[in-house]
């Protein structure tokens, strides 16, 4: 009897360890976790589109036009930048409108200002007509230095006739 | 004395039917077949060409899942994507930049998707296994396709990948 007794301990106690071990087992879930990663580098660029064709700004031939007439070239400067800091963009121009053979036009003849382009950010810092010489800073961008564009408007004055001849001025756009 | 007896008897049966599987459940092995072995890594994105211009940065990644199923029980294998790729500032990549689909299973499993579909925030079923659970193994491929111009900086997220008796 007392045997017997020992005997069915025995089998229900192997048996509930036999059914937990079962239900742990299928109670698990295998999961494996994994990190996806990439970077993105730090960019910093300046393009510049001339709006109304060509790479430059040029003028074309302005004997066509009539004492008095205003000639308008549009340019589109635009900003990548992911860095997170602010910027500026300076605009500096060598010197006048100069020909092979050394004759200058006068430097107040070509003015230019800012426009924004679709939902520009930034601070235009020249908004009215301005003579086209120097160094200016045209554009500050937002605190956290989102990407950017803008419109620069110049503008030709023409006061009389010129001597023939291809007059030429180089500008020079720098983020900073 | 019993306890003795109900101990040596009990890891006797034990070892019996772990080796039989009984009491193992399913494992799977996840294997980054490029870009890292233990990070899936897309390695650098550039979305800005050298004059300036936006371009699409696309690159693609592979993964092999390997499952193993000592219990012959069908079962899924599901992938989980919490949050999407987030950089050291918390900006969250856009929604469907990374996509994803199934292929190559040696057996009769229901893979899904097979064709590029975005991973979503959740769970999803990326294999159901036949009715007797046949051990299988498949590849996930991934496509991180990025069009603006990120913040600078490293993104992260995490993918989980379980499986489950169905």
């Amino acid at each position: 009897m007392f045997k017997n007794m020992q005997t069915k301990k025995i089998i229900f106690s192997v048996a509930v360890i036999l059914f937990l071990s079962r239900a742990m087992a299928l109670a698990q879930t295998f999961t494996k976790n994994i990190t996806a990663t990439f970077s993105v580098d730090p960019v910093t660029s300046i393009s510049v589109t001339a709006l109304d064709g060509g790479t430059g700004v040029d003028f074309g031939n302005i004997s066509s036009y009539e004492k008095g007439s205003t000639i308008t070239r549009n340019l589109e400067v635009s900003v990548v930048s992911n860095t997170g800091n602010p910027y500026k963009v300076t605009q500096k121009i060598e010197g006048s409108f100069t020909d092979d053979q050394g004759n200058s036009l006068p430097p107040d003849i070509c003015t230019f200002h800012l426009l924004p382009s679709g939902n520009t950010k930034g601070r235009l810092e020249v908004v009215s007509p301005t003579v086209v010489s120097g160094e200016n800073v045209l554009f500050t961008s937002t605190e956290d230095g989102a990407s950017d564009k803008f419109i620069i408007v110049y503008e030709l004055k023409l006061p009389g006739l010129f001597k023939a001849g291809n007059y030429l001025t180089s500008i020079t756009f720098t983020l900073s | 004395m019993i306890i003795i007896r109900i101990f040596v008897i009990s890891i006797w049966i034990l070892a019996f039917l772990n080796h039989g599987g009984y009491l193992r459940a399913q494992q799977l092995e996840v294997n980054i077949l490029e870009g890292g072995t233990d990070t899936l890594d897309f390695g650098n994105i550039r979305t800005v060409d050298q004059d300036g211009n936006p371009k699409v940065a696309s690159v693609t990644r592979r993964v092999l899942i390997k499952v193993d199923n000592p219990t012959a029980n069908r079962y899924q294998v599901i992938q989980r994507l919490d949050n999407p790729f987030l950089s050291p500032k918390g900006e969250a990549l856009a929604a469907g930049a990374l996509k994803f689909y199934v292929d190559g299973a040696q057996k009769q499993g229901i893979m899904g998707p097979t064709s590029l579909e975005p991973v979503a925030i959740g769970d999803r079923i990326i294999y159901t296994s036949d009715n007797s659970g046949s051990a299988d193994q498949f590849f996930i491929n991934y496509l991180l396709e990025v069009k603006d111009v990120l913040s600078k900086g490293r993104y992260q997220t995490n993918i989980a990948y379980s499986i489950t008796e169905r």
